[in-house]
């Protein structure tokens, strides 16, 4: 920790005014998916639309911003309509669409933050409201230091917030809200970086004082997590996960989520797999290395439930087991995604009628280790997926596990849509998503076969010189090797018949 | 070994014919592959009478994408005329299930890595419903997935895995693990499982398990051994090998135990086993061996020449006749034989009926249907059959309906039946499937006059522990009962009670004579309750009855915080020798010198030698000059050679150079006795080093030097210096005249030395060795297992060996040769051949005698084809058996030690080698590199063998078992 600190002080970041950010000729610097809405008049960029907007539109900064100050003069009109200016954003998808913070405005949003297509509402006070003078022009200043954000409105402090755990850099975008014809001009007077934090007349104290924590507390960082063409997913686990590859719910509602988009999903649970402990026979290749192998862009991982049978005083020992186990697959480009344990069920464990022993699932400490692998994704920076309270908060619970641990076809069910939920796809299971299931339990079945088959002590264990695995006239050819291989056009074949089912919900829609 | 040529004719007529029944039985075909059971490997009765076949075509390995389509058949007899004539499917699609059994209105079914269940909810034949009750068994060998299932009177389902299996499971109490084969206990209303026996300490691959008529628990490996369960039924991660009660020739599986009154009187409690290997039913006594049992091979009921008449499953019929499954394959080697081997069979399966000449099969009872007052008289039936399905219909049944009748039941039991405490225990089987404690029940049983009685209340109070207000109360009597299997089941339930002063209760067994099992299952206890009694005991809570039982609790697992003084004030008492000489090596491990002294005070170590060697294998301790001239006087004075041996020993362990003079002075005494001189001259020669070269080389050199000295000399000038062992070496063989065993006790020293057959080999090749000399130094070699290749070849040169062939795989030649061994083989010759080679009896054994560390020969004709059998004897690494790999082994000394693994954990490694009959232990601190690969036995054993020769030994280990 000592040394962590010290790194972090010993770079003094130089206040600087950034000169390239806006010409006030052209849109130097600047892109969008459609052009056409955006343009410069009089020194400002003007977004307009003439006619009604499908969706929102959003131009791009090429300049990334971490701690700035941004002064813009801004003119809605009119004001019944909606516009924002994103930072710390990123792109959420190909057609521009943003992800993170909004320094909003419009009737009713005015110096309001929101988190767009994110966590939504993070500050909703209306004193920037107050402040405003509608269909006229407005200064709208945004200052961003560490995890703190301020706005004020001609002057008046809007927003002040502390979003520990929040986006920690990103964009800085310009909205057209989806909507009516509309136009709204940015005069861009200023982008200060590593700016001194001063705001509205208030020096750093005094802002410091103003500040409280969002509406909306950051799950992780769920947020920034999509999907690209031809890209490897693994999940990894327990018996909660290798049950997944039977019942196929989370995959098939990713497939359906990203029905344009290529995935290949590989399922590498393993029964009493745990943060501690990932048994595999000699020769099998370690738990890190199978995700090596596989070339994972993607890892749903979840410990902790079995974990927290150990109770509260094991957490400590738990985080360090699990952070080790993560630390040997984190790659800079590998995106890791922890899922909270599910919660247990103690009444679903059957301990007879009568007399019956104490219940050891009741003194399991799964929401404790639930929050302790939140903190362990927002330290390393790994998505978080709060599946134990998704879960608790489900007017099923408590009828989700078949023996108090591990889900029911149903319980599956409701934590993929939980997960996907959670993770920004609206995408919920119903009948139209049955054949597409239907594949993707083929493709699993043979993913077994292929990647786990019995008898692996004669195939790449500790057992391949004897003759089991050999051909039996030519006792030096090895068969069994050759004959699994057997299994890659099937799986490959089935990944085919994945996508025409993807392709299928397009053209159904 | 089990793979045999197909038969010429697979019909039934043939295999019928293959057939030698022991008088007074009659053997008939109940069941064929006509009825759709081809690859049958299970079967259980339902209470209909119909017989439910576990079929598994697609063992051992399905193809890829094919769906495995393994299935459970229904087989019923509807005319009664003894043969099955009506088959259907309850599933189908099953991917290689091992196992399964009925109960709870389904099946548990064994798949892969789940446990399942099956039902059929809408009556119409089939399952419809399939629910995974647990998951994560290993599957790493198809041949020993989960497996062999059976309920326990008391409605625990049991089931266990092989050798090469790794199992993890989730559940409730945490993720229980198993690695290799161990045995699983299932209670399904708690959805509890636990594990026993891992480790492969109770066999490679436990397959079948049995309960005698007082709930007596004992297990069959596949291997000879049978096993009595019940001291390895402690529930603790502590792994101890248990020692079987008495084994067959050669492999064999299941138990059935005969119970029913069809049979011959004379059969009734025996034991029928599976005899899958050597084509025989196999029939085993058990009769009571202090706390336990012991087993002996009787005739067998029922012998085949038929190779592919292979027994895997028996089962007593409602019709009190022996029902055989035949899985009928010529091979049966899982491993030994290709995945895609085209002779194994697919197409054929049986099940034959067995009945007594001469008397009248049985009518069983109707139990379908019955009513719970009418199924629980049923449970006073002597038919086991009948038993064993109403234990299970009254399990499945709801409890409430259970209740009234079951206490007006037992409530009418008269006390002056014969029976009467017999039906007391049929009647808490009843309680315990529905997990209800009936603590009432339960005392009345433990006050039974039956010990048989007593011990199964003691295993009842073990299980309902966590339910029972005060279970050791119920215990401690019968931890004290006169009968020795009742304490031993009392232990054994001690152990699941986990109260800091169980301990205190369970050691009152010492009060006792102790036999192996007792005292195999109270190690256990200490293990399984440490974590009750370490506390207790130093928070001083914890009072035991006796010092000696805290002595022996210590003993076991020294607490890592006791103190010297602690162990001073224990060893104080009177006390068994080795749990005396366990503290003493505790208090020599943490005590100061003075404790040193106290350990080694005569009384303490006059008489025991073993101690001294215990201390020896501890670090070097403190020794003050006390200490010392207590180690001197034993070298000057004790006339126990054994004990003065030992303490040589100990001064070269921890390295107490002050006494190398003494030690020098012993040695040179020629008044000694030579094996004292012996072990004095290696700690010479470890404390003075290359000083004590002189001393080393004058006795080495003299042939007036006792012969044990002499080699003593070299295996320490080996250590010191490999040139001069080299030449030593070679002066003691030309004072040799000698035999193998002579030579092998020159030569190995320096073999066993890093370097050292190099330099033997090049100091050979100058020497001209006679023909007789270098004859022997092979067969040294050959019985040591050692592949040195250039030495193997100088060593025939000199030995004149003129045809030598060295012989390389080629399938035309083994068919060649296998051809000659069935035209022209001899195997009266061969016989001779083979008891002329030492080296082959050192490791292999033929009818009891011969060496252990090789497998078994006594039938390896009967399961193996004469060109199996040449592959094993010509290229022996092609094919390693299971639990058979080499092992080589080299100290951070540069000692070589090979020989076959037989145990390893973190600490240390077993290794059993051709030298002596005990594993050698080694300690991974002192390993400095090991190997496994390969077979111990080298390869090139024939080499000097003419092809005749060979083809007469051959066709004599083909013949070996008809």
């Amino acid at each position: 920790m000592l040394l962590l600190l010290l790194i972090g002080n010993a770079g003094f970041s130089q206040k600087k005014t950034d000169t390239g950010f806006f010409n006030k000729k052209d849109l130097t610097g600047w892109s969008a998916v459609n052009m056409q809405y955006w343009s410069v008049e009089d020194g400002a960029i003007v977004g307009r639309a003439t006619e009604k907007v499908a969706k929102n539109q959003f131009l791009w900064s090429d300049v990334k911003v971490t701690d700035f100050y941004l002064n813009v003069d801004v003119l809605l009109e009119t004001n019944d309509r909606n516009a924002g200016i994103q930072f710390r954003s990123k792109k959420a998808d190909a057609s521009g669409q943003a992800l993170g913070y909004q320094a909003d405005m419009g009737k009713d949003v005015w110096g309001r933050l929101y988190h767009e297509h994110g966590r939504e509402k993070l500050d909703w006070s209306d004193r920037g409201e107050k402040a405003v003078k509608p269909g006229q022009w407005n200064k709208y200043e945004i200052l961003v230091s560490g995890d703190r954000i301020w706005t004020a409105i001609n002057g008046k402090l809007a927003v002040s917030v502390k979003d520990p755990g929040g986006d920690p850099s990103g964009y800085i975008a310009l909205q057209i809200h989806s909507g009516d014809a509309q136009t709204v001009r940015y005069k861009i007077n200023t982008l200060v970086h590593n700016p001194k934090v001063e705001l509205a007349g208030l020096n750093e104290a005094q802002l410091v004082k103003e500040l409280k924590l969002p509406l909306n507390k950051p799950v992780g960082k769920t947020s920034s997590l999509t999907f690209g063409e031809n890209e490897v997913i693994v999940f990894a686990g327990g018996t909660n996960i290798v049950n997944m590859r039977k019942d196929c719910y989370l995959e098939t509602l990713l497939m359906a989520a990203h029905p344009h988009t290529r995935l290949h999903i590989w399922n590498l649970g393993w029964d009493g797999d745990t943060a501690y402990e990932q048994f595999r026979d000699v020769g099998f290749g370690k738990w890190s290395k199978n995700l090596d192998s596989l070339g994972a862009d993607i890892a749903f991982v979840q410990f902790g439930q079995m974990e927290s049978l150990q109770g509260e005083a094991a957490i400590p020992e738990f985080i360090n087991a699990y952070k080790k186990l993560l630390s040997g697959v984190k790659t800079g480009k590998r995106r890791i995604v922890l899922i909270s344990p599910v919660p247990f069920e103690p009444a679903n464990l059957n301990l007879g009628k009568g007399n019956v022993p104490e219940n050891p699932l009741n003194k399991a400490a799964a929401e404790q280790y639930t929050d302790a692998v939140r903190q362990l994704a927002a330290q390393e920076g790994y998505h978080f997926v709060d599946l134990y309270h998704s879960l608790q908060k489900s007017p099923r619970a408590g009828s989700l596990t078949f023996d108090g641990i591990h889900l029911t076809p149903e319980g599956q069910q409701l934590a993929a849509e939980a997960i996907v939920q959670e993770l920004g796809m609206h995408q919920r299971f119903t009948e139209k998503l049955e054949p597409l299931r239907k594949e993707v339990l083929t493709k699993n079945q043979l993913w077994i076969g292929y990647w786990r088959p019995g008898n692996w002590a004669f195939l790449g264990g500790d057992r391949t010189t004897v003759p089991f695995s050999h051909d039996w006239k030519n006792t030096e050819k090895r068969i069994f090797p050759e004959e699994i291989k057997g299994f890659e056009p099937l799986i490959r074949e089935a990944e085919i018949r994945i996508s025409e089912q993807q392709n299928l919900l397009v053209t159904q829609n | 070994m089990s793979v045999a040529p197909a038969e010429n004719d697979n019909s039934v007529e043939a295999e019928m014919a293959s057939f030698k029944i022991a008088d007074g039985y009659k053997i008939d075909l109940f069941a064929s592959e006509t009825l759709g059971i081809a690859d049958p490997c299970a079967m259980r009765w339902d209470e209909k009478g119909r017989l439910w076949v576990l079929t598994i075509p697609s063992y051992p390995q399905p193809l890829p994408g094919s769906n495995p389509n393994d299935k459970l058949m229904i087989l019923e007899d509807k005319d009664g005329d003894g043969k099955a004539d009506h088959s259907s499917v309850f599933a189908e699609g099953l991917n290689i299930p091992l196992g399964f059994e009925l109960g709870h209105g389904g099946v548990y079914l064994g798949e892969q890595t789940e446990l399942v269940f099956l039902k059929d909810t809408d009556n119409d034949g089939k399952a419809d419903s399939r629910r995974v009750v647990l998951s994560g068994f290993g599957t790493h060998d198809s041949h020993q997935t989960i497996n062999s299932f059976l309920w326990s009177p008391g409605g625990e389902l049991f089931f266990s895995q092989g050798h090469s299996i790794y199992s993890r499971i989730e559940t409730a109490w945490g993720i229980k693990k198993a690695d290799r084969a161990s045995i699983w206990r299932y209670r399904p209303l708690q959805n509890r499982l636990d594990g026993f026996l891992d480790g492969s300490t109770a066999s490679v691959n436990p397959w079948g398990m049995n309960f005698g008529e007082w709930g007596e628990m004992f297990h069959k490996a596949n291997d000879p051994e049978l096993f009595y369960t019940v001291p390895g039924m402690v529930n603790t991660t502590h792994r101890a090998l248990l020692p079987p009660i008495g084994k067959l020739v050669i492999k064999g599986s299941i138990i059935e135990i005969i119970r029913t009154k069809h049979l011959p009187k004379d059969l009734w409690g025996d034991f029928v086993i599976a005899g899958y290997y050597n084509n025989k039913v196999e029939r085993m006594r058990v009769a009571e061996d202090s706390s336990g049992y012991k087993a002996t091979l009787l005739d067998p009921i029922l012998t085949s020449s038929s190779r592919s008449f292979r027994p895997i499953d028996i089962k007593i019929g409602p019709d009190g006749a022996m029902y055989v499954l035949d899985w009928y394959n010529p091979i049966i080697g899982h491993y030994q034989a290709s995945m895609r081997h085209p002779d194994r069979d697919k197409t054929h399966g049986r099940i034959w009926r067995i009945t007594a000449t001469g008397q009248p099969l049985l009518t069983p009872p109707v139990l379908a249907g019955q009513s719970v007052a009418t199924l629980l008289d049923h449970l006073k039936s002597k038919e086991h059959w009948t038993r064993y399905q109403v234990r299970r219909l009254l399990a499945e049944r709801d409890f409430e309906e259970i209740r009234k009748p079951l206490t007006d039941w037992v409530a009418k039991l008269s006390p002056s039946d014969t029976d009467f405490e017999h039906h007391l225990l049929e009647a808490i089987h009843v309680y315990e499937s529905h997990e209800i404690v009936n603590e009432d029940l339960l005392k009345e049983l433990a006050k039974g006059k039956e010990p048989g009685a007593r011990g199964y209340a003691a295993h009842v109070a073990g299980r309902w522990a966590d339910r029972l207000k005060n279970p050791l109360a119920i215990l401690d009597p019968l931890i004290n009962d006169p009968v020795a299997r009742v304490r031993l089941e009392a232990l054994v339930a001690v152990s699941d009670v986990h109260r800091p002063e169980a301990m205190a209760v369970a050691t009152q067994v010492l009060n006792f004579p102790t036999d192996k099992f007792i005292r195999y299952a109270l190690e256990k206890t200490v293990h399984a309750l440490q974590q009750d009694w370490e506390p207790a005991l130093r928070k001083n809570t914890l009072a035991f009855k006796d010092p000696a039982h805290l002595a022996y609790v210590v003993s076991v697992i020294p607490p890592a915080w006791y103190t010297a003084d602690m162990y001073r004030k224990l060893v104080s008492g009177n006390l068994p020798k080795e749990v005396k000489r366990s503290l003493l090596i505790s208090l020599a491990k943490v005590g100061g010198p003075s404790d040193i002294e106290f350990v080694l005070a005569p009384e303490n170590v006059a008489n025991d030698a073993v101690l001294l060697d215990h201390l020896a294998k501890t670090e070097p301790r403190p020794v003050t000059q006390v200490s010392l001239n207590k180690l001197k006087n034993i070298l000057e004075k004790s006339d126990n050679n054994e004990v003065a041996k030992s303490a040589v020993r100990l001064i070269r362990a921890w390295k107490l150079k002050p006494l190398a003079p003494a030690i020098q002075t012993l040695v040179v005494n020629e008044n000694n006795d030579a094996a004292v001189r012996a072990e004095g001259l290696q700690t010479l020669a470890q404390l003075n080093g290359r000083a004590a070269l002189p001393t080393l080389q004058k006795l080495v050199k003299n042939p007036q030097t006792p012969r044990q000295i002499r080699l003593a000399g070299l295996q320490s000038l080996s250590a010191l210096d490999i040139g001069l062992a080299t030449s030593a070496t070679l002066n003691e063989i030309s004072l040799s005249g000698g035999s193998v065993a002579e030579f092998k006790e020159i030569i190995s020293p320096i073999l066993e030395r890093k370097g050292g057959i190099a330099s033997l080999t090049h100091a050979l090749a100058s020497q001209n060795l006679s023909k007789e000399k270098a004859g022997l130094m092979l067969e040294v070699l050959a019985t040591k297992g050692i592949n040195a290749s250039q030495l193997k070849t100088l060593l025939n040169k000199q030995a004149g060996v003129k045809n030598l062939v060295t012989r390389t795989y080629d399938q035309q030649y083994v068919d060649k040769l296998s051809k000659q061994v069935k035209e022209a083989g001899d195997a009266r010759k061969g016989q001779a051949i083979y008891m002329a080679n030492p080296s082959c009896a050192s490791c292999h054994t033929i009818n009891g005698k011969g060496g252990n560390i090789g497998p078994n020969l006594s039938a390896i004709g009967k399961g193996l084809s004469a060109r199996e059998i040449i592959s094993e004897v010509l290229w022996p690494n092609q094919n390693v058996k299971e639990g058979y790999n080499r092992v080589a082994v080299e100290t951070k000394t540069g000692e070589l030690i090979q020989g076959i693994k037989i145990f390893e954990n973190a600490e240390e490694i077993q290794i059993e080698t051709t030298e002596s009959k005990k594993p050698k232990v080694v300690s991974k601190k002192i390993i400095a590199g090991k190997t496994e690969t390969g077979s111990l036995m080298p390869s090139g054993l024939m080499d000097n063998y003419s092809e005749e020769e060979l083809r007469d030994l051959l066709r004599y280990l083909s013949e070996l078992g008809n």
